[in-house]
């Protein structure tokens, strides 16, 4: 059985994912093997060579040390200061402040748990996540084809989702990843961080194997 | 017998056949239907189509006598609306049950046409039945009729798409609650709500069982409020929940394979 939700390009062809056929336990084991394979591909190119604030920012939510440039991570995290729905920030710098604060081990507030949900539910609607929104935080008005803001919204929501137990972020993570997954290596590059897509499909499946315990699905599934 | 201030807009789907039969069973039939046809070739969200007929081990076992008057003991099953042909044609079924229908010019709720067409209807309440994914806009929730619509979750914390599978995995119970229809999606003030156990066949929850639920509360709550016209609502429907969109396939299956309690 084949994992269709990668098998074509999902930023041109965006699923809608209703009413989804069952396939037993084949399924499962389709999507976690769709999942690895693209882990072991990622980590197959990886470089540790780059030198970007999503690089870093990476590093820190691995526990590595990251230098001076945890000062760009605290730079990064007031995106969200002044941040309001009638006057939105760019979309990468809400994700980059959401994601440096997890990275900097800062507490959740309640305004970073609004902000996670408005941006889960903007590609809910749309499966698509524009580079900027109109006051009122509804209307995208900037590109929505690049591929970096799915990568950031994909951290985002495994970071926030993993926190508070939230299974509509585990949902919605699960379909930015599988656009992420969809899309040719070439059109990635450059856009996520080197070893980015491994780190959040890692943290995406070490969840969902923990919830199938919880709910005495067969582990040997994924 | 029919409820005389009672109709019910209809797509032509699973959940409307569900609707139907137990409403048929249990003497609760609307006074007239607006069936929202759906005539291309393409089903629409909420139809089933032949494979899943002949998949369904519940659908298999349906016959008439699906439809003679419920048992006082149904009143403790809470599975009692399980049984309903979910591929009889909808249409020869309004006949068969001998309820006025009006076949509405277009399939969407929230055309023109079909917002005035129940606007001129008599009755002040209409059981909302429509298709997935769809939304009652501004022009049809001010046509002065209020709609009752049976969501299937347990209010207020589950609100949105697909709740009783996040119910399931969170919880390990359904649930469906009676509202009526406001601009805000599942924050209608509640008029009833229940919870359900996970029913024995999962794989079946889309189109019966889920269906099952709702007709369900529908059954009580228009047993309970019909006769007196008496809508005030059991509880306020404002507190916070978390929203829910339609789930991930691979969450889909956890909680159909799944069977432990989830908590």
């Amino acid at each position: 059985m084949n994992y269709v939700y990668t098998e074509e390009n999902r930023l041109e062809q965006p699923h809608k994912y209703m009413y989804t056929a069952f396939g037993g336990t084949a399924f499962l084991q389709a999507y976690a093997a769709d999942r690895r394979a693209a882990i072991a591909a990622d980590v197959a190119a990886a470089s540790s060579a780059e030198e970007s604030i999503d690089a870093n920012l990476l590093r820190a939510l691995q526990g590595k040390d990251i230098g001076a440039a945890v000062d760009a991570l605290g730079a990064a995290t007031r995106g969200l200061e002044d941040a309001t729905i009638d006057a939105p920030p760019a979309t990468v710098a809400l994700l980059l402040a959401l994601a440096a604060r997890r990275a900097l081990g800062l507490k959740i507030r309640d305004l970073d748990r609004a902000w996670v949900s408005r941006l889960a539910q903007r590609f809910e609607v749309t499966k698509k996540l524009y580079a900027g929104y109109a006051p009122g935080f509804r209307k995208g008005i900037l590109p929505r084809d690049e591929v970096r803001p799915y990568w950031l919204l994909a951290l985002v929501l495994s970071l926030y989702g993993a926190h508070d137990g939230r299974l509509s972020l585990l949902s919605t993570l699960l379909k930015v990843d599988d656009l992420l997954c969809s899309l040719p290596a070439a059109q990635r590059e450059g856009a996520i961080p080197s070893g980015g897509l491994a780190y959040i499909l890692r943290q995406e499946l070490a969840t969902v194997r923990a919830l199938a315990a919880k709910v005495e699905v067969d582990d040997g599934a994924l | 017998m029919a409820l005389s201030d009672v109709a019910m807009v209809a797509a032509d789907s699973s959940r409307t056949r569900a609707y139907l039969y137990a409403l048929a069973r249990h003497d609760l039939l609307p006074a007239h239907v607006v069936v929202l046809e759906n005539r291309s070739a393409e089903l629409l969200p909420g139809q089933a189509d032949d494979k899943v007929a002949a998949e369904s081990e519940i659908a298999r076992d349906v016959v008439d006598e699906a439809l003679a008057k419920a048992p006082p003991s149904a009143k403790d099953d809470c599975w009692s609306e399980v049984r309903f042909d979910m591929t009889r044609p909808l249409l020869g079924l309004l006949d068969a049950l001998g309820v006025p229908w009006t076949a509405a010019p277009d399939k969407n709720i929230n055309a023109p046409d079909v917002v005035a067409m129940i606007a001129a209807r008599p009755e002040s309440v209409f059981i909302y039945s429509g298709y997935g994914g769809v939304l009652l806009r501004a022009d049809v929730l001010s046509a002065g009729k209020h709609f009752l619509h049976v969501h299937g979750g347990y209010l207020p914390d589950f609100k949105g798409s697909t709740t009783n599978y996040y119910s399931l995995l969170d919880e390990g119970q359904m649930g469906a609650s009676a509202i009526f229809l406001t601009a805000e999606i599942d924050s209608g003030p509640i008029l009833l709500r229940r919870r359900f156990p996970a029913p024995e066949r999962r794989g079946e929850i889309d189109h019966v069982y889920d269906s099952a639920a709702r007709a369900k509360v529908l059954v009580e709550t228009l047993a309970a409020r019909a006769p007196t016209g008496d809508w005030r609502p059991e509880l306020d429907n404002s507190a916070e929940g978390d929203t829910y969109y339609i789930i991930h396939p691979v969450l889909k299956h956890l909680a159909i394979l799944g069977g432990g309690s989830g908590a």
